[in-house]
Parts: structure tokens; C-alpha cells; sequence
């Protein structure tokens, strides 16, 4: 009984109620498609989800673990399951952290309702959320394993789960874990811990880092990116105060309006930082590991976030992004304040807690100090009312329609070469996913190769594309004339999928007159070039999978870890 | 001061800021974010 009132499940329960209203609309049966949440009915093991194509691979090894768990449930069961899991392990993990039931209620409110989620959210990065939901049991285990209270082994775990929630999830849990088991004093159990951690981590995120460095992409960023990508003011508070609430996302389009309210983003302001002074008057947050150590990650991911913001720091970021070998991650910086995130909510539930017990010393009962608690939470909730029933609408539920399983299945099953989708361009607007931007669904619809403009279009500017493959069929399509189905057949493109309903450049009926119309549908039309003059295709190597290997290789660690651990605990 | 009272006035006192929060907060987001109006042959990433 006392573990069902526990601060943990207390804290999950508060995440499950936060999830379903929330995504709303978003979790009844059918995909949620929007920005760069792009799920299918069944993600194949292709060599993009494998991140052995050659290209960058941004999303593995998540969509790895969007594949596997695919081969036994539909795959928009699975989206919801990993959406779900995000707010109920958030609040889960930040209500284990915290001393008592009404601080867990505050704290996991705050882990689940707040600008960096939501925002987060609106722009797709499902990834980044999951990565984010760890960090709470990060800090958790990291803390345990400090004090001795527990071995390295659940640790492992945990870092190894970061690790498959993609690149993003494994470098905050890095810089979590860190902080945790070496911030202020240390002690030798600390650093094997942390070694442990790091290998584990290490091992994990090979499956990205094995294939980047490999990839001709690896040195071709663009430095548009950096200023494209820089956080921004989404309050009239400047990107600072965003940033402090855990907004400033780059993106316009995942602001939330009543962010620009003075008065709303005011009070968030105040709510963060009152909460932030009262936690730090709490004698714990010095003396526990946990808390300190997310005091120290959270200001780290702080500096991040707002770094090319400040004198000198677009220059150090484009430095980072152009010359360090995976610089790029640090590109998009606001989301590191998924680290200050996680400090704050840590922080709202102990200056819950401590209000709660002032108001009790003064024997105002336990429904006044309680509720006051509640109120602590509430006020994230209060000061971002868009994010309910799916952002309000802006999020749903949607089928394929047929005529895109239809050829979809064919081309599966179609001759040897690469598939280019046309318009080239990389961002979509179905009308049958009511209008949302989303990105193109093609590179996961089909397990082959296919080939989509990886150029980032934005209303100002463009930012360069990183995919060679993608890069090749560019240059193809510029051909002068008669020669475009030649150019891209030697670029190793046979099939040409045009998508009619989406605006953009593309090949007109006459270009294509020299190639065969496979399939016409009202939206689609699936052209096939021939194979004169076909480039072979690319397939990956043995060398190319080492990565995957070594993947496997940190997983199976982690669990041997604990299961040893566990094992000498009894 | 009874403690029901306290209960009543500082129930009263949360649940008003909250609720005066909670409904501007609402009406502020029925407002479009305020975006430049472009028109392009290309959807980008950052328009909604």
C-alpha cells in the first residue's frame, strides 16, 4: 500500500493525467504527424534506420527502437507508448526524487507541463523527450550509486537508455551523471561509478558516432545553422527570460502564443526564479548529490542554451559546430535547457515541500499546505493553458491514406535502384494530416533507398544539406534539359516518386517523357527511369555495422551490470 | 483564527490568482503567435 502512495508512483500518476490531457486528440488510434515526429504503420530495419547509409544519422537509434518494437506492435501504438512514457517516467522519476507526496505533485507537474516539453513536442523531437524523461533517473541512480546505497548497475541501465532515446538523450545524461557523481566532494566509488556510466554511454551511442565520424557528411556543416538555430525570445522577457522558463525554442512555429502575454511569461519568470531561490535556501541541496548535481547540470545546460546568444558565443558555437567532429549537436543549444528543466522542477517540488511545512508549523491544517503545493504545480500549468487537448487541436490523429500504402508496397518490391521523392524539397503539408508541416514520410514508409532534399528550408534563408546521397540527385536535377534522368540515373536513382499535391521544385510530365509511369493516383505518381546507365548502389559494409556492434555490445553491459549487481545485493 | 477560516481565505486567495492566471492565459492563446507573412513555392521548417 505505501508503495502505491509513494512520492515515485504519486509522481507517475500525475505524469500518466498530465499525458492524456496533453495529447488529447493526439492519442487516439491512427499517427501523429507533425514537424519531425514522423511515425509509419510498420518502420522497417533499413539502412537508414540502421544509420549505415552513408548519410547522417540523426535518428538512431531511436528509430532502431521504433523498428523493433514495430515487429510486435502497430507502429502508431507504438508512437503513443513512447509519447506516454515520456510524461509518466518525467513524473515518475522527479517525484522519486523528491521528500513527499505534495512535493511530488508540484515537482512532476513542472517536469511535464512546461515550455521546453511542450515546445518540444510541437516541433516533433520525441528523441529529445524521451532523453529528457531519463534525466530525472539519471539522477536517481547516479545519487545512489555516490552515496553507496546502491551498485553502478542500474546506472549502466539508465545511461544505456538515454542512450537509445538518440544522440541528444545520451549527451544530457552524460553531462547529468557527471554532474551528480562529481560535483563538491568526491570519493573513488564516485569515479568507478562514473567511469561505468561512461562507458556504458560510450558503447551505447556508437550507433551514431561510429556512422558520423564514418560519413562524408561529418565535415559539412553549414554555418547558417548556427545563427538559424540559435534560441530566440518566444516572451517579451528576451531570450534570457525564455530561456530561464524553459522556452526560446528557434522555431516560430512551436512558440505558444500566450508565452508573448507579458503578464502570463511574467509570472512564469518569477514563478521559476522564486523557486528556484526558495530551493536553494533548503539545506539539502547542498548536502544531497542529487540535488547539487542538478543544480550544476541544470546551470551548464543554462550557459548552453543561451550560449550563442551571448558576446562572443556564436563565434565559439560555429566554432564548435564547423571543427569539432560532432559539433553539430550543440547547433540547436536551447535544448539544453532540458538540463535547467529538470533543476527547476526538482526545485518547484522542495519549494512545494517547504511551503507545505511552513504552513504546517503555523497549524494551518493539511488541506491549506497541501493545496498550496498543488498550487505550486498548478502555476506551470496556469501559465501554459495552450498545451492541452494537443496544443489545443494543432496536434492528432490521422490513417495513411491507401493510396500511399498502395505504393508504397509497390515500390518495395520494385526493380534494384534509388527512390527520389519529388518535390525536392524536405517539409510536407497533407491535406489528409490537416495541413500540418511535417517531414517527408518516404525515407520511413520504404526500407530502400531514398533519397529526400535534406536541405532545411526556413522563411529567411536555407541551410545546407548534409546527406552526399541527397546532394547528388541536387546536382541531377539542375542538368540542363534532356540530360535530368540521365544525371540522376548516374546518381544511382531509378524510381522517381512525385508527390502532385505538394508544392516545390520538381520534374514536369514532359521531363519525364523518356520514363514510364508506373502508377498514377490522384496525389501520387511513381515514374520508373530504367536502368541505362544505372549507378550500382551503395550497400553498407561489414566496417559500416561496427557501430551497431558496439551498440549491442553497451547494452548487454548494462544489463550485465545490474544483473551482477543484483546478484551480490543478495 | 480558526483554522477553517485560514483554510477558506487562503483557498480563496490561490484559487483566484490561479484562476484570473488560468483564464488569461486561455484568451492569450486563442491569439496567432505574431509571425511575418511570407509566401514561398517551398513549406519551410519554421512556418505553421
Amino acid at each position: 500500500m505505501r508503495r502505491l502512495t509513494s512520492p515515485t508512483t504519486v509522481g507517475g500518476v500525475v505524469g500518466l493525467v498530465a499525458a492524456v490531457v496533453i495529447l488529447g486528440p493526439a492519442l487516439l488510434p491512427g499517427l501523429q504527424l507533425n514537424y519531425d515526429m514522423v511515425f509509419v504503420p510498420e518502420l522497417g530495419f533499413g539502412e537508414r534506420t540502421l544509420g549505415v547509409d552513408g548519410a547522417v544519422p540523426r535518428a538512431v537509434p531511436n528509430d532502431l527502437v521504433v523498428a523493433a518494437l514495430s515487429t510486435v506492435l502497430p507502429g502508431w501504438l507504438v508512437q503513443k507508448l513512447l509519447l506516454v512514457a515520456v510524461f509518466v517516467a518525467a513524473g515518475a522519476g522527479a517525484g522519486s526524487l523528491l521528500p513527499g507526496r505534495r512535493a511530488a505533485v508540484a515537482g512532476a507537474l513542472v517536469a511535464c507541463w512546461n515550455p521546453w516539453v511542450a515546445e518540444r513536442l510541437a516541433i516533433g523531437h520525441w528523441g529529445y523527450l524521451l532523453g529528457y524523461a531519463t534525466l530525472f533517473w539519471v539522477i536517481r541512480t547516479a545519487g545512489r550509486a555516490r552515496r553507496g546505497e546502491g551498485a553502478a548497475g542500474p546506472l549502466g541501465v539508465v545511461m544505456a537508455l538515454a542512450g537509445l532515446s538518440g544522440s541528444t538523450g545520451a549527451v544530457l545524461a552524460v553531462i547529468t551523471a557527471t554532474a551528480v557523481l562529481l560535483a563538491g566532494s568526491r570519493w573513488p566509488r564516485a569515479w568507478r561509478s562514473w567511469g561505468w556510466a561512461m562507458v556504458v554511454s560510450v558503447l551505447v551511442a556508437a550507433s551514431w558516432w561510429f556512422p558520423y565520424l564514418r560519413s562524408e557528411a561529418s565535415s559539412s556543416a553549414d554555418s547558417a545553422g548556427v545563427t538559424a538555430f540559435a534560441a530566440r525570445a518566444d516572451t517579451p522577457w528576451g531570450m534570457l527570460g525564455s530561456v530561464l522558463t524553459g522556452g526560446g525554442i528557434w522555431n516560430q512555429a512551436s512558440w505558444f502564443a500566450e508565452r508573448q502575454n507579458l503578464l502570463i511569461s511574467g509570472v512564469a519568470l518569477v514563478a521559476v526564479l522564486v523557486a528556484c531561490a526558495v530551493a536553494w535556501g533548503d539545506a539539502r541541496v547542498r548536502s544531497r548529490p542529487e540535488y547539487l548535481g542538478a543544480a550544476v547540470a541544470g546551470l551548464v545546460g543554462l550557459v548552453a542554451a543561451v550560449a550563442a546568444g551571448l558576446p562572443g558565443g556564436r563565434e565559439l558555437v560555429s566554432f564548435v559546430v564547423l571543427q569539432v567532429p560532432g559539433g553539430g549537436l550543440v547547433r540547436d543549444g536551447q535544448k539544453f535547457a532540458a538540463l535547467w528543466m529538470v533543476a527547476v522542477s526538482l526545485a518547484a517540488g522542495l519549494a512545494a515541500s517547504r511551503l507545505a511545512a511552513a504552513s504546517a508549523r503555523r497549524h494551518a491544517g493539511r488541506w491549506l499546505s497541501g493545496g498550496l503545493a498543488v498550487a505550486c504545480g498548478l502555476l506551470a500549468v496556469v501559465t501554459l493553458p495552450g498545451l492541452a487537448a494537443g496544443a489545443g487541436g494543432r496536434w492528432g490523429s490521422v490513417d495513411l491514406p491507401v493510396d500511399v500504402t498502395f505504393v508504397a508496397e509497390r515500390l518495395e518490391e520494385a526493380e534494384p535502384g534509388a527512390v527520389a521523392v519529388l518535390p525536392w524539397t524536405q517539409y510536407r503539408r497533407y491535406d489528409w494530416n490537416d495541413d500540418r508541416v511535417v517531414l517527408d514520410p518516404w525515407q520511413r514508409l520504404l526500407e530502400r533507398d531514398v533519397r529526400v532534399n535534406d536541405a532545411l528550408p526556413l522563411k529567411d534563408a536555407v541551410v545546407a544539406g548534409e546527406d552526399p546521397r541527397a546532394a547528388e540527385v541536387t546536382r541531377a536535377l539542375a542538368a540542363p534539359g534532356d540530360d535530368v534522368l540521365a544525371a540522376l540515373r548516374a546518381a544511382g536513382v531509378r524510381h522517381v516518386l512525385l508527390q502532385t499535391d505538394q508544392p516545390g521544385p520538381t520534374l514536369t510530365e514532359l521531363q519525364l517523357a523518356d520514363a514510364e509511369l508506373r502508377i498514377r493516383t490522384e496525389d501520387l505518381q511513381w515514374w520508373d527511369l530504367g536502368d541505362e546507365g544505372l549507378a550500382p548502389a551503395r550497400t553498407a559494409s561489414r566496417v559500416d555495422h561496427a557501430g551497431l556492434w558496439l551498440a549491442a555490445a553497451g547494452l548487454l553491459l548494462a544489463v550485465a551490470g545490474a544483473a551482477a549487481g543484483a546478484v551480490r545485493r543478495r | 483564527m480558526s483554522e477553517s477560516l485560514v483554510i477558506i481565505i487562503g483557498g480563496t486567495i490561490a484559487g483566484s490568482v490561479l484562476g484570473v492566471l488560468a483564464v488569461a492565459g486561455l484568451v492569450a492563446s486563442q491569439t496567432a503567435v505574431k509571425q511575418d507573412q511570407t509566401h514561398s513555392s517551398v513549406i519551410a521548417y519554421d512556418e505553421s
